[in-house]
């Protein structure tokens, strides 16, 4: 244990469990490789990145076989000043808890076990767990209810003592499905290393300690890809619920692509159709839909339709609580989560763990882009001024209305009219907020229009389009931000946002992550009206990005 | 110089100083010659005889007969500028008096040496003086003794009880001697403390100037290191040392004219703005030279247990600027890098007459009792009483802090037990809180602000606390830990979001800007801390904040009035007459800048109206 400053050493260890990892450092490598599978990395501006150590990202790393005397050793290993006492208290504390608690099956149903007598008298007193078990097997043993398995896991983790569910899983119907060597297109394809490290840890080899958790990868890095590698190693029944029909088409397209399945294997859930099919694609939104409040949800027969074997949750950050609640029966089936960030604005990160499991997977962005996996970007900030007279009409409107008359500042504009001519020749979208903007921008730039108003068939042609070089750019609505996959894209301009939407900022800038076949590096672009509102609506934004490593620029006047 | 001239009448003759001898002195000078002549009886007789045994060759053989400190005082003596023997200044240089001969428990029957046949009333007559100086080598000079290395102790010399002889017995203690390297803290402490009083955080007493127990503890917690003594670690109040550093820094900045009191607390000067940035070994030389003349303390009054100082002694005492000019010499003599005890800087001092005065009237210093503790009394007001206790507190609490000196010392408990015949002393736990400095070094700043080198290079290379400043506002400290004063300027500038991490935010910023903090100050800091350059987002965010917090100007006071209606305030806002001293403010409302309203309400009555007060 050191006890002094270490100067070449680059991890401190903060007594609010956060991590600064010196980036530069010849060792930073590493660290980050020795800190990751216990610590979330919450931000990674240059030169010094921040994990964070909590509650879940112990269990996660329990989950995975670390222990924490391993995780305390790497802390003192690298830390350059001493680490704080409280720190290494709470990391062997949290970690003695996980497995404390396990959920296995007998002849006759689930059974939980605990570790010694204190802790069972607690859960048979524990207000929340007693309901759901069934009586006392033995003095560390207990019977638990039937479809509770979920409920339980929920439960145990809201009280500090996270089940290890070694139950297994029901099987699924058969589902015959191998990857394409070359893809229907004609195009080499193969797995990447990373992605098959990904469904590796998820499958674990069809053993009980596998088949449910999060694969954790940045947008663009191919989390689609992850998942159908997954549905190769598990060779059963799948469902898939995304968040938008664009991301179904998505999927579609991406398994009729790259896999052997025929194109009627695959079943779309829609409004338009309720097939269900060896594959099912589903939304969110469609599973969530009852008529009013006071009904049930519809929809949720789909999750017995079948006997799936394997439920994937694409941009799992964006699971819907009901969704949650129905999963929570669903703890006999394998369970994939996929998402860019495990952190949820409405904070159910813990949900996430207890009932889709942990996390089994993570690789940071910027190994992908030194790799070539995704591109490299460059956000620039385009600062406009307003004339004077739409100066003092900001000035002098109300609160509410000074974001939309700075957002749609006339003189973007011309701005996005240089932009494109600065940009000529690349693949250009032009996201944003306001309809009439958008109307706008479209007629200057002649650019074809997509909004939540635009036929799915029509949208689908012109991403088609866009993506077969017949049309140069698109403008883009709200409708642009999730599951667009425009894989030449390279240039996107931001004429308008939805506030200081971290989310949005992350999505739209997806869009662009895409590797180039030339490797060129991605641009982003954000309009902003000099002296107003938006600029500190910016500058959230600003934050977001630069924390997610990106380099940010700043031009225009001011 | 010593401030009374009571020295004897110059003598031009050996014989004109026997003339003024009794026949009795007389008599016992001219038994210490070795003849069998007999010796006269009347003193024309007896003066003639000590001349002729006095004359020619017999002067040198009467010499060789002197043991070595009686022909050192001779030497002394003869090669004097003005042939007065100083005692003193003998004493310190050799150690003791020379043999004067004997006399009695009171000073009576006295049997003088050889050496009375050449000093009369301490001076050696002029013809002997010439005569002497044909043969006596010139003295050498006093030198100060100086070594490379510190002792690792100090050895404690006391007297205390032994109760297993039940008596008061002699006893010594090795107590472990404290170094502090000064020069890195120093400039340190300078900075936290601007630092300090530019946050408005500095209070001092508006009669006194110095700082109270609450400014005390805020100084005392941004220095370097911590002060010389920690009176938190004892709960003793009687053994309490007090602050020395925490003290001085307020009264030093004050005398270098950096800060100034406010209305409430010390504000720092336009000179205090420049230094904040300037380089610090200039700036602490610049000190040093302000408080040589400063009268804003006598440093006297930091010895607590002399009193009378603010009454009928302060009178006496004398000017302030002529004892630290003396000291300042007494430094500049000291070799640089060596280490010095600073009894041995006292001895020099004294032995070369580089010393001072500190009161003309002893009789009105005290110490707890005007009529028993008088400092007047013999031998109360020594050197190492007054003089002594003088220096260490100059050297200790001002010269160290600004980090000329290297101080090696112990605690004051019974570090200097020179007092213990003194009235009233027998309760203190020591007589100056400075009386644990036992050694002390010129290092290379105290070689540059003492003017005894040209230009200054630390000896020891600064490190400073590393900032990473990133892209999302944050700053991290990756280096040392950053010091107090940093911290606290980072403070007013940014959240503090975690052990080592600020972070930038427009609120806290625009809040610093307001209270008078410069942006630039902190862009600085920043910059000159951080090895990278800033991040675009960071200079930025800094500029966007200089422009906002300067597009509002505090333009004073105004007055609102109300105006019967909407037609009226139009009319007087327009009038030539009224129009330079008001504006309209909505429809029904003029303001009147403060300052015009006089104007403003003699203009009104030309438009024909009034302005009720």
């Amino acid at each position: 244990m050191n006890d002094t400053y270490i100067p070449d050493n680059p991890l401190i260890v903060q007594s609010d469990h956060s991590l600064l990892l010196e980036v530069h450092s010849p060792r930073s490598e590493a660290v980050r490789e020795a800190i990751a599978p216990f610590a979330e990395l919450v931000k990674s501006p240059e030169h010094i990145h921040t994990y964070r150590i909590t509650p879940l990202s112990i269990w996660n790393a329990r989950a995975a076989g670390l222990n924490t005397t391993a995780m305390i050793a790497v802390l003192q290993q690298y830390a350059k000043y001493p680490v704080p006492e409280g720190v290494a208290q709470e990391i062997e504390a949290l970690g003695r808890r996980y497995g404390l608690a396990v959920i296995e099956r007998d002849d006759a149903g689930l059974v939980l076990r605990v570790a010694d007598a204190p802790l069972a008298e607690l859960l048979v007193r524990d207000r929340r767990v007693a309901p759901l078990l069934d009586g006392r097997l033995s003095e560390l043993c207990f019977r638990i209810k039937l479809g509770v398995r979920g409920l339980l896991k929920q439960a145990l983790v809201a009280i500090g003592y996270p089940a290890d569910d070694l139950a297994g899983y029901a099987e699924g119907q058969e589902l015959l499905l191998q990857l394409r060597t070359v893809t229907r297109s004609g195009e080499a394809f193969s797995v990447r290393p990373y992605q098959w490290e990904a469904a590796a840890a998820f499958y674990q080899d069809g053993a009980v300690q596998g088949g449910s958790g999060v694969i954790v990868l940045p947008c663009g890095a191919g989390k689609t890809i992850v998942g159908m590698a997954v549905m190769a190693q598990v060779q059963e029944n799948t469902l898939i619920l995304s968040t938008s029909r664009t991301s179904m088409e998505q999927w579609r397209r991406e398994l009729l692509d790259k896999t052997d399945l025929a194109p009627e294997a695959i079943a779309e859930y829609s409004s338009q159709r309720k097939d269900t099919g060896p594959v099912t694609l589903a939304t969110y939104q469609m599973l969530t839909y009852r008529p009013s409040r006071e009904e049930d949800f519809v929809h949720f027969g789909l999750f017995h339709a079948r006997s799936w074997g394997l439920i994937i949750y694409d941009e799992v950050h964006l699971l819907p609580a009901p969704v949650f609640r129905i999963t929570a029966e669903l703890q006999s089936r394998r369970r994939l989560g996929l998402t860019a960030t495990l952190i949820r604005e409405d904070g159910l990160e813990v949900d996430v763990f207890a009932l889709i499991g942990p996390k089994r997977y993570d690789v940071p962005w910027r190994e992908l882009e030194g790799q070539g996996f995704i591109a490299a970007a460059d956000c620039t900030e385009v600062r406009i001024a307003q004339t004077p007279a739409r100066d003092m009409e900001y000035a002098l409107a109300p609160r509410q209305q000074q974001f939309r008359l700075a957002a749609e500042n006339p003189r973007k504009v011309n701005v996005v009219e240089a932009l494109l001519r600065q940009e000529a020749g690349h693949r250009i979208l032009v996201i944003g907020e306001y309809l009439s903007q958008l109307q706008e921008l479209a007629d200057t730039t002649r650019f074809p229009l997509l909004t939540g108003k635009t036929p799915q068939m029509e949208r689908e042609r012109l991403y088609k389009s866009f993506r077969e070089g017949t049309v140069p750019g698109l403008v883009l609505s709200r409708v642009g931000n999730f599951a667009v996959d425009l894989p030449d894209a390279d240039v996107l301009i931001q004429v308008s946002g939805k506030y200081g939407s971290r989310q949005e900022e992350a999505q739209r800038l997806g869009r662009v992550l895409r590797p180039k076949r030339d490797g060129r590096r991605a641009r982003f672009y954000t309009l902003v009206s000099l002296r107003t509102c938006e600029e500190d609506f910016a500058r959230h934004r600003q934050l977001f990005l630069t924390e997610q490593g990106y380099s940010y620029r700043i031009e225009g006047e001011g | 110089m010593p401030y009374s001239q009571n020295q004897p009448t110059p003598l031009p003759t050996l014989a004109a100083a026997l003339q003024y001898q009794t026949v009795d002195q007389l008599k016992m000078l001219a038994v210490l010659f070795s003849t069998d002549q007999r010796r006269p009886t009347r003193k024309a007789e007896l003066i003639e005889f000590i001349q002729q045994h006095t004359e020619g060759d017999k002067l040198k053989a009467l010499w060789r007969q002197l043991d070595t400190l009686q022909q050192a005082a001779i030497a002394e003596t003869v090669y004097s500028q003005d042939g007065y023997f100083r005692p003193d200044q003998f004493s310190a240089k050799y150690g003791k008096a020379p043999n004067w001969g004997t006399s009695d428990r009171y000073g009576y029957r006295r049997v003088p040496s050889l050496l009375g046949l050449f000093f009369f009333d301490g001076t050696i007559p002029d013809d002997l003086r010439r005569r002497f100086r044909e043969f006596v080598p010139k003295p050498e000079p006093a030198r100060l003794t100086s070594q490379d290395n510190l002792p690792g102790e100090w050895e404690l010399v006391g007297h205390g009880w032994n109760p297993q002889t039940r008596r008061r017995e002699p006893h010594s203690e090795r107590i472990p001697i404290s170094p502090v390297l000064t020069e890195r803290a120093a400039r340190h402490d300078l900075k936290a403390v601007l630092r300090l009083i530019d946050a408005g955080k500095l209070t001092v007493s508006d009669k006194t100037h110095q700082p109270g127990a609450a400014a005390l503890k805020a100084v005392g917690a941004l220095l370097s290191g911590g002060d010389f003594y920690d009176d938190a670690q004892g709960d003793n109040e009687y053994q309490k040392i007090g602050s020395i550093k925490a003290f001085a820094w307020p009264l030093l900045v004050q005398a270098g004219n950096l800060a100034a009191l406010g209305e409430k607390c010390l504000e720092l000067t336009k000179t205090g703005q420049k230094a904040l940035s300037a380089p610090a070994e200039k700036i602490l030389a610049q000190l040093w030279q302000r408080w040589l003349k400063t009268t804003l303390l006598d440093e006297l009054r930091r010895i607590d247990c002399i009193k009378g100082q603010t009454g009928k002694g302060q009178r006496g005492l004398t000017a302030v600027a002529g004892r630290r000019a003396v000291i300042n010499q007494a430094l500049r003599d000291c070799p640089a890098g060596k280490w010095i005890a600073v009894n041995e800087l006292f001895r020099q001092m004294r032995a070369i007459e580089l010393t001072f005065e500190v009161t003309r009237n002893p009789w009105d210093l005290y110490i707890s009792n005007p009529h028993y503790g008088s400092l007047g009394d013999g031998g109360f007001h020594g050197w190492h009483i007054l003089q002594a206790r003088y220096c260490l507190c100059v050297l200790f609490e001002y010269a160290a802090t600004l980090g000329l000196i290297d101080v090696a010392y112990i605690p004051p408990y019974g570090a200097r037990p020179d007092y213990g015949d003194l009235w009233g002393t027998d309760d203190l736990a020591f007589f100056s809180r400075y009386d644990g400095l036992v050694y002390f070094r010129i290092n290379p700043l105290g070689a540059y602000c003492l003017g005894m080198a040209t230009d200054y290079r630390p000896s020891i290379p600064e490190t400073q606390a590393l900032l990473r400043v990133l892209p999302n506002l944050e700053i991290a400290t990756v280096g040392e830990p950053l010091e107090p004063a940093d911290e606290m300027f980072l403070n007013c500038y940014a959240h503090k979001i975690s052990d080592v991490v600020w972070k930038l935010d427009q609120a806290r910023l625009l809040e610093a800007v307001e209270a008078g903090h410069s942006v630039s100050a902190l862009q600085e800091l920043l910059q000159a801390r951080s090895d990278q350059p800033l991040p675009e987002t960071v200079t930025r965010f800094l500029s966007d904040m200089v422009n906002r917090a300067t597009r509002l100007q505090d333009k004073g006071a105004a007055r609102l009035i109300e105006c019967a209606d909407a037609a009226l305030a139009t009319l007087i806002a327009n009038d030539s007459r009224t129009k330079p001293y008001c504006l309209l403010a909505g429809d029904r409302y003029l303001a009147v800048p403060a300052d015009a309203e006089t104007r403003f309400r003699t203009a009104l009555r030309k438009v024909g109206y009034s302005l009720p007060k």
